[in-house]
C-alpha cells in the first residue's frame, strides 16, 4: 500500500499516462505548478480534497490512487483503421489496459502468497524467415511445447495463461474498431486486452495474433491496423500467419476434411460452417485457411461471401451465431480476488471492480467458485463450501 | 432514532427482496444513499425466479417516492473519506465517512467495512441485511410466506446469505423452511 505519505510518485505517473501537463493539473487544483511538483515529489502532502479532485480528473478511485500498483506497460494496439479511430478512444482503451494490468500487479503484490508460475517461452528468433514460414514454424513449435496436438483449442485464453504465462483481459471498449492490445513487462509478462464487444470468433483470432507478437515481437510497441488498404508490415503478416496456423493446424484440418470426404464424397458449405464452429473461428477464416492448405480451391471464399449462403447454412445445421467475447479477467486474477474477498482483505465494490463485473455478477462468480456440487457415497447431492482464502497444508512427504 | 446511510450491497439486497417500499417504511430513521457511490457502478439484479436476465436495480424510483434520500460527502468529511479509502473501496469509504461524521447508522454487509467501522474513533452502529429483514418482519407483523419469499429473492438474485457466525443466521434459515 502506498498510503498518503508517498502517493505523489503514483499521481505523477498517472498524470503522465493521461497525457496531462503539470500546468493543466495545477490549474485544475487551483495551485501553482511548483506546489504540484512538490506534491508529486512527496515534499508536500496532498490534501484530502485535492486527492478527491485528482481522482475525478484521472478517472480513478481515491482507493486506487492510494493502494494501486504502478504498471510500466506500453501497449501496442490492434485497430481497424488508426486514421479513423479518435485519439480519445485510443487513450480510453490504453487506460483500460493499464488499469487492468495494475490491478493484477496489485493483487500479486498484496495477496499472491505463492509466486505465479510463468511457463513463458523464450522469444523466437524469426529473422530471415518469410511471414508464412515463420508463423507456421512457431505455431507448430508452440503447439508441441504445450502438448496441444493438432486439434481445436477450447478455452484459448485459459490455455495460454496456464501454458505460456499470457494474461488475457477482455473488457467492453466504447470504440468497436479497437480489437485488442498487447503489452509486455518483465514483472507481469505478456498481457493482452481484447474487446469484449467483438464476436467470440474474432476475439479468438485477435488473441492468437497477439500471442504471435508475444512469441516473435515481444518488445515491439506500435499500432496495428486491420483491413486498411495496402501492405501489412512483416511483423503483422507474421502474426496473422501464426494465428491461422496455431488456431487451425494444417494436419488436423486435412484429416477432418478427408474424414468427411471418406464418408460422403463431398465437402459442403454446412461442413465448412461446422468445421469453423469446431475450431472457434469465423467461416471466412476457415475457408481461407482451407484454401491455404490446399483443401479448397483458391477463390472459394470470394464466391461465397456476398451470397448470404453462409448464414443460411449455419441456420440449417443449427449453429448459433453472434456470440460475443464477453468480459474476462485472467484465471489467476479471479482466484486471487476471490481469496482476498473471502479473507476480508478487500471490499465487495473492489471485488466487483477487479472482476470487471457488476455486483450481482461478482457475487454469482464467488458463489460458483466457492461451492462445489458432488455426490456422497450414497449418491446423494452434497455441497462443499470451498474456502480459497487459506492454503492447504501439504504433506511434507509430497514436497520431497 | 438515528438516520441511516445504506451501502450499495444492502441496497441491492433491498431491491431484490421485492419489499423495498415496505422495508423502508419500517426503518426507524430516514434512509440515505451516497450519490457518487450509487452512480459510480452499474447496479443490476437478476430477474426472479428465472435469473435469466440482468435488470437495472431501480433505486431512483425509491428516491423519487422520497423513501430514500440522496446525500454526498461534504468537504469537511473528505479527510475521513480519504482516510477510510486506504482500507476500503470508495463506495464503502464514502458511506462510512458520512456515518461517522454525522452520527448515522451504517447499513452494510461488507465484512471489511464492518471491521473498519468497529475501529473508528467515534463508534459507528452497523445494521446488516438479516437485521433489517428481522426488524421489518417483527415490526410489521409480516406473514411467514411473505418473509420467506423476500429471503428467497435475496438469496436467488444478489446471492446473499448471512455468514454462519451471524447472530441471525439461524433465524434467516429457519424462515426458509
Amino acid at each position: 500500500m502506498n498510503g498518503r505519505g508517498n502517493v505523489g510518485v503514483r499521481l505523477a505517473e498517472i498524470r503522465r499516462q493521461r497525457g496531462l501537463s503539470q500546468e493543466d493539473v495545477a490549474r485544475h487544483l487551483g495551485v501553482s505548478r511548483p506546489t504540484l511538483v512538490a506534491i508529486e515529489k512527496d515534499v508536500r502532502k496532498v490534501r484530502p480534497d485535492e486527492l478527491v479532485r485528482l481522482a475525478e480528473l484521472y478517472g480513478r478511485t481515491v482507493h486506487d490512487l492510494l493502494v494501486g500498483a504502478a504498471m510500466p506497460v506500453q501497449p501496442s494496439f490492434r485497430v481497424t483503421d488508426s486514421a479513423a479511430v479518435p485519439e480519445a478512444s485510443l487513450s480510453e482503451a490504453e487506460e483500460a489496459f493499464r488499469h487492468a494490468c495494475e490491478d493484477m500487479l496489485r493483487l500479486e503484490r498484496d495477496f499472491g502468497d505463492l509466486p505465479r508460475v510463468r511457463r513463458e517461452p523464450e522469444a523466437y528468433a524469426v529473422q530471415g524467415l518469410g511471414p508464412r514460414a515463420a508463423g507456421a514454424d512457431v505455431a507448430r513449435s508452440e503447439r508441441d511445447r504445450m502438448g496441444l496436438g493438432d486439434g481445436p483449442v477450447g478455452d484459448l485464453a485459459g490455455v495460454l495463461e496456464d501454458r505460456a504465462g499470457l494474461l488475457t483481459f477482455s473488457v467492453r471498449l466504447q470504440e468497436f474498431r479497437i480489437a485488442g492490445m498487447f503489452g509486455y513487462s518483465e514483472v507481469l509478462g505478456g498481457c493482452v486486452l481484447l474487446n469484449a464487444s467483438h464476436p467470440s470468433t474474432r476475439a479468438r483470432w485477435t488473441l492468437a495474433h497477439e500471442f504471435g507478437h508475444f512469441l516473435m515481437d515481444r518488445y515491439r510497441e506500435d499500432v496495428e491496423v486491420l483491413y486498411r488498404a495496402g501492405r501489412k508490415s512483416e511483423a503483422e503478416a507474421r502474426a496473422d500467419q501464426f494465428a491461422a496456423a496455431f488456431l487451425m493446424p494444417a494436419e488436423g484440418l486435412i484429416r477432418r476434411v478427408r474424414s468427411v470426404l471418406h464418408t460422403r464424397r463431398e465437402f459442403t458449405l454446412g461442413d465448412l460452417c461446422w468445421l469453423a464452429d469446431l475450431y472457434g473461428v469465423s467461416v471466412q477464416a476457415m475457408a481461407l485457411r482451407l484454401e491455404t492448405v490446399g483443401q479448397l480451391p483458391r477463390g472459394s471464399w470470394d464466391g461465397l461471401e456476398p451470397s448470404g449462403k453462409v448464414q443460411r447454412a449455419r441456420r440449417e445445421i443449427g449453429l448459433q451465431s453472434g456470440a460475443r467475447a464477453g468480459i474476462r479477467v485472467p484465471d489467476r486474477m479471479r482466484r486471487l480476488s476471490v481469496a482476498a474477498f473471502q479473507a476480508g482483505e478487500i471490499t465487495e465494490s473492489e471485488f466487483a471492480a477487479l472482476l470487471r463485473r457488476s455486483r450481482v455478477e461478482a457475487r454469482d462468480m464467488l458463489d460458483r467458485m466457492s461451492r462445489r456440487e458432488e455426490l456422497d457415497d450414497d449418491g446423494a447431492g452434497l455441497t462443499l463450501d470451498l474456502d480459497l482464502s487459506t492454503g492447504l497444508e501439504l504433506a511434507a512427504a509430497a514436497r520431497e | 432514532m438515528a438516520d441511516e446511510v445504506w451501502d450499495t450491497c444492502c441496497v441491492l439486497n433491498l431491491i431484490a427482496s421485492g419489499q423495498a417500499r415496505a422495508v423502508l417504511r419500517s426503518r426507524p430513521g430516514r434512509v440515505y444513499v451516497i450519490r457518487e457511490a450509487m452512480r459510480s457502478e452499474a447496479l443490476y439484479v437478476y430477474s426472479y425466479p428465472s435469473r435469466e436476465e440482468l435488470l437495472p436495480a431501480d433505486w431512483e424510483a425509491l428516491v423519487a417516492d422520497r423513501l430514500i434520500g440522496i446525500t454526498d460527502v461534504a468537504p469537511s468529511e473528505a479527510p475521513a473519506f480519504v482516510q477510510f479509502s486506504e482500507r476500503l473501496g470508495d463506495g464503502e469509504a464514502r458511506c462510512l465517512a458520512v456515518a461517522e461524521e454525522r452520527g448515522m447508522t451504517l447499513v452494510t454487509d461488507d465484512r471489511r467495512t464492518i471491521a473498519t467501522a468497529q475501529k473508528t474513533v467515534t463508534p459507528v452502529r452497523v445494521v446488516t441485511t438479516p437485521e433489517w429483514a428481522h426488524h421489518w418482519a417483527l415490526s410489521e407483523h409480516v406473514p411467514p410466506s411473505v418473509l420467506r419469499e423476500a429471503i428467497l429473492r435475496i438469496r436467488a438474485s444478489p446471492r446473499y446469505d448471512p455468514p454462519p457466525s451471524h447472530p441471525l443466521a439461524s433465524w434467516w434459515h429457519h424462515n426458509l423452511e
